[in-house]
């Protein structure tokens, strides 16, 4: 049957079927009032009366006849979801896995983290956590991460319990990557990189990082954290990844000629040797935030300044001097934050400042639309402006507008033609707690644009 | 594309149909017979019905409400559809789910503190049978001294008499609307007032039996409010008599129960519950707070169904407070979620404004929780879950639904929060807020109604009286309201057409009908500029009396 002759016959159905319902009332014969109530156990209705005649319900037969498809299609569709979901639930699966990982108080836990950017492998791991080995107010944070032969991170904090005179934190981290992003320690723009005949490249580093940290408050929302670290770094060259090329075959002397096999110590200063350096850095913060509040207000400036002073063949002396400056308006349920962040590395020899030690105005509290690494200067600005509301009693999305750079010693080669602007969107996900307003947050996704391309961020349980 | 040519064509007719549908139709009359008061679904049943196989999937079943029903239910365009468990007076007959109670004959302050039957207050001590494995409310299984077993729940630290005040209340009103519930006595535990009885079991983290112990009784109490001597209170509900079937679903019929003919989807008690849940705040209402057991009462075994759990009623939320869009906005809302999204926030639910008089509120009623009055707007609640039942409330059972909770007085409101032993600034407040939601409840239904109640025809069919209900239950006021009276013959031919201010909320109109015919008077209340939908009262000749009596009342839906 054609299509013609198709909707000529449905026509017809359908005409018949609204002259066929309008057809008289139906009505019901009094049965007199010695004839008791009705009784629906006879098969009568309540109110004595015979069922009601919908004419729609025969004008309807065709369009439910038709909606019948996606009905049954929907039912398909959702079926094997019911099954997964009862089945879960029948032998409570993820009661059983969350009790398998926690302890009966719930003060040791150990949990999957996943974490993912675009231009990055995505990765996974456990996270231990727990409140109650070493006393009250104690924690022990274990954290494994990886992305198979590419990525592996492993970090251990240990904070003291509160009875301990001076509490000091302890760090130990340890990181293996092959594709860390370097694209130049001038900040170079897409364009300067394309006229240099550069472009992003991917180097390998292992790094173990030891940390010794002590904070305290001073007064009201002052505080001041004192910290001291054994950073060693070993760099080699990258895989390829998403396109980009190894450092090796980018950042040497001739890129394209044979005679391309070792970095150049010029374009990338202490790729050779690694870093061994010792630091010591105070970090004094002024914060009237508050830190439980899902749309905080307040204000932050926090000022941190480090010295880094090479060791173990290591020439290499230099202070870091830097700020962070965060203005977060609550408006009910939404918030807009304002973040100018910058910084400035300060040779303090005649040895270069080592590539991987220059600031870098990327990852999650830079230009979030860059790849992490993409940007590196002895100086840096970056300014964020976030607004975030509420959709959902659980979820919050926001909008965010990044604008920043990295430039030469002192912000030499500073000029807004250089810095690179991004947007984006962003949701996070929040807990079911005693107020929405004070719940804490399980997961967050980030998407950012930039002239370079998008770049998605994805994290949880993080 | 002919199958879309063919669904075009298809719509089109069934718009042509409805637009049809609605022009004026013939009369389905009323038989002269007894109004029907039972509803006869307590036979005996020779094999008990399968116990509810669903009864712990919460998240399946929130996920199969939200999504493959809801979209079935669009999808197989119902439309409005009437319940059916309605007898000729428009009311609910008494049955297994629900039997009238304030509204047809409203109970003595005495009676509504009694709340449902049982086995009265628990006798001390209490013997702890087993861990409470479902819900969230903390307590335990337990028997009293004389044998009897008992649900023990408790309030959250910080929260003293929430739990315990919101099941007290809440199920001696829900019960004296008529519905099933189990009786709860508050009850007040010191140390030495229960024990642990030696086969005592829990379910750790809802899969692991453990023997309950001393050490998880302390576990326990360490989470629950107690007096500030030390003692505990605890409300006791009553365990139910019979074999337990599990919950009821809000869609469809119980398999195997012969005395279950209507689909619960399309039973007045239960789309109309959302009103009574709407007064009392009743944001966790669904399936999951029903239960249904087999009885055996005068030699006959027949399902009967209750309302469970009103832990989640009022301002409490079982472990905390409610927050301010518990009973304003369900666990998910793609609509709203959307247009937050979209307005970048300037699109804002009105519980978005609440939180300065929530943490009010909360600090001042930590008993009472969050139990929005002032200004609060019916229309807005919304349980977490997507119930079935009340997706399929027409305005007529909403009406129904609202003549339960308006013929609640003020004194009765008073008897009922009285039982949850508040103290006496929170029992000020919480019997404020009955009363302001009560009353904003019969502005939001009755109105939209013309609220004609028990008709009487009288001098030869040429006088109707009546009670309007929104006069009575002070929604509007009599000046206000103007009655468009038809009167028709049993073939729908107008007779006569009139117009009449009520002086009272008992008005009597004339008809000016002297014939001995059927006869149909058509009521439609005009307020504000509003036309409310009419109520037609029938009433026919019984020549073996010589006088016109009422044989049925229906309204539009």
């Amino acid at each position: 049957m054609n299509s013609k002759n198709t909707k000529s016959a449905v026509s017809a159905v359908a005409v018949s079927m609204v002259v066929v319902s309008l057809a008289g009332p139906v009505r019901a014969a009094g049965q007199g009032p010695n004839a008791g109530p009705p009784d629906p156990r006879q098969g009568e209705r309540l109110d004595g009366r015979s069922p009601p005649r919908n004419p729609r319900r025969v004008a309807l037969a065709v369009p439910r006849l038709v909606l019948g498809v996606p009905r049954v299609g929907l039912k398909l569709a959702l079926w094997p979801v019911f099954r997964v979901s009862e089945t879960i639930e029948q032998n409570a699966l993820h009661s059983r896995l969350y009790w398998a990982l926690t302890s009966e108080d719930e003060k040791i836990r150990v949990w999957p983290v996943v974490h993912y950017e675009t231009g990055f492998l995505p990765s996974v791991g456990l996270r231990y956590y727990d409140t109650r080995s070493l006393g009250t107010g104690s924690l022990v944070d274990l954290r494994a991460r990886t992305a198979g032969p590419s990525l592996f991170l492993a970090e251990m904090r240990l904070r003291p319990p509160d009875a301990t005179p001076v509490p000091l934190a302890v760090t130990f981290q340890y990181l293996h990557e092959n594709d860390a992003l370097f694209a130049g320690i001038h900040g170079e723009t897409e364009e300067e990189l394309e006229a240099q005949g550069r472009a992003e490249s991917r180097y390998e580093v292992d790094r173990v990082l030891g940390r010794i940290a002590h904070a305290r408050g001073l007064v009201g929302p002052l505080s001041l954290a004192l910290r001291g670290e054994v950073d060693v770094r070993d760099f080699d060259n990258g895989v390829e990844r998403n396109g980009d090329r190894p450092i090796v075959e980018v950042y040497c002397t001739n890129p394209g000629t044979p005679s391309c096999t070792e970095v150049d110590e010029r374009l990338v200063p202490g790729f050779r040797h690694g870093v061994r350096v010792v630091r010591g850095g105070a970090t004094l913060r002024l914060d009237t935030r508050s830190v439980d509040a899902r749309y905080p207000a307040g204000f932050s400036v926090l000022v941190d300044s480090v010295y880094s002073h090479g060791v173990i063949g290591d020439a290499s002396q230099h202070l870091i001097l830097a700020g962070d400056t965060r203005l977060s308006v609550r408006i009910g349920d939404r918030t807009l934050l304002l973040s100018v962040r910058g910084g400035l590395v300060q040779p303090l020899s005649d040895a270069s400042v080592p590539f991987d030690e220059l600031l870098s105005p990327t990852g999650s509290l830079g230009v979030r639309g860059l790849k992490t690494g993409r940007l590196r200067g002895h100086s840096a600005l970056v300014g964020l402006l976030e607004y975030r509301w509420l959709v959902a009693p659980y979820l919050d999305t926001s909008v965010l507008v990044d604008y920043g750079g990295a430039f030469d010693q002192g912000f030499q080669n500073f000029g807004v033609d250089r810095m690179i602007p991004s947007v984006g969107i962003g949701l996070r996900v929040f807990r079911h707690e005693k107020t929405y307003w004070q719940s804490g947050r399980i997961a967050a996704l980030q998407v950012a644009f930039s002239e370079e391309g998008f770049r998605l961020l994805l994290s949880a349980s993080e | 594309m002919p199958f879309l040519g063919a669904l075009r064509v298809a719509l089109l007719a069934s718009i042509a149909a409805h637009a049809l549908s609605c022009s004026p139709r013939g009369i389905r009359k009323f038989p002269d017979r007894p109004v029907a008061w039972h509803e006869h679904d307590n036979l005996n049943v020779l094999k008990a019905p399968p116990a509810t196989p669903w009864g712990d999937l919460l998240f399946t079943m929130g996920l199969r409400d939200f999504t493959s029903r809801e979209l079935d239910r669009i999808l197989s365009l119902q439309g409005r559809r009437p319940a059916e468990d309605v007898n000729a007076l428009d009311e609910v007959p008494c049955s297994t789910w629900f039997c009238p109670r304030n509204h047809l004959s409203p109970l003595s302050p005495k009676e509504i503190m009694e709340g449902a039957p049982g086995a009265g207050p628990p006798v001390l001590p209490l013997r702890i049978l087993a861990g409470k494995d479902t819900g969230t409310a903390l307590g335990f299984k337990v028997e009293d001294a004389r044998g009897q077993k008992y649900l023990l729940k408790f309030d959250p630290r910080g929260y003293l008499g929430m739990v315990s005040g919101a099941e007290m209340v809440s199920s001696r009103l829900f019960h004296a609307a008529g519905y099933n519930v189990p009786s709860a006595h508050l009850v007040t535990l010191g140390n030495h007032d229960l024990v642990i009885a030696p086969s005592a079991t829990y379910l750790a983290h809802g899969y692991d039996e453990r023997p309950l112990t001393l050490g998880r009784v302390y576990e326990v109490f360490d989470q629950v409010a107690r007096h500030p001597e030390g003692r505990v209170k605890a409300v006791a509900i009553t365990w139910l008599d019979g074999e337990v079937l599990g919950p009821f679903d809000m869609l469809g019929r119980r398999p195997g129960d012969p005395n279950d003919r209507i689909a619960h989807e399309h039973r007045r008690s239960l789309r109309a519950s959302y009103v009574m849940a709407a007064w009392l705040n009743e944001g966790d209402a669904s399936n999951f707070n029903t239960l249904d057991t087999l009885v055996e009462e005068h030699g006959r075994r027949f399902v009967r169904h209750y309302f469970i759990d009103f832990s989640s009623t009022l301002g409490s939320w079982t472990q905390w407070p409610k927050n301010p869009w518990h009973g304003e906005e369900r666990a998910f809302e793609l609509i709203r979620t959307a247009r937050s999204l979209v307005s970048l926030g300037t699109y804002e639910r009105p519980w978005q404004d609440d939180q300065d008089e929530w943490e009010k509120a909360v600090r001042r009623y930590p008993s009472l929780g969050w139990l929005p009055a002032d200004g609060w707007d019916p229309s807005s609640f919304r349980t977490k879950r997507k119930v079935p039942a009340h997706l399929r409330m027409t305005p007529r059972d909403a009406y129904w639904g609202a003549k339960l909770v308006t013929s609640f007085s003020d004194e009765q409101i008073h008897a009922a929060v009285v039982t949850g032993d508040y103290p006496r600034e929170t029992s000020w407040e919480l019997e404020r807020a009955l009363r302001v939601r009560r009353d904003a409840i019969a502005r939001e239904w009755l109105l939209p109604m013309t609220a004609l109640e028990e008709p009487r025809i009288s001098q030869g069919g040429r006088i109707l009286c009546f009670r309007d209900l929104a006069i009575e239950r002070g929604a509007i006021t009599a000046p206000e309201v103007k009655y468009l009276v038809t009167v028709a013959d049993d073939r729908g031919k107008v007779l006569s057409r009139d117009a009449w201010t009520p002086r009272g909320s008992e008005p009597c109109l004339g008809t000016g009908d002297q014939g001995k015919g059927y006869r149909v008077v058509t009521i439609v209340a005009k307020s504000n500029g509003h036309f409310a939908k009419g109520a037609r009262v029938h009433y026919a000749w019984r020549e073996l009396e010589k006088r016109h009596v009422v044989v049925g009342l229906e309204r539009d839906e």
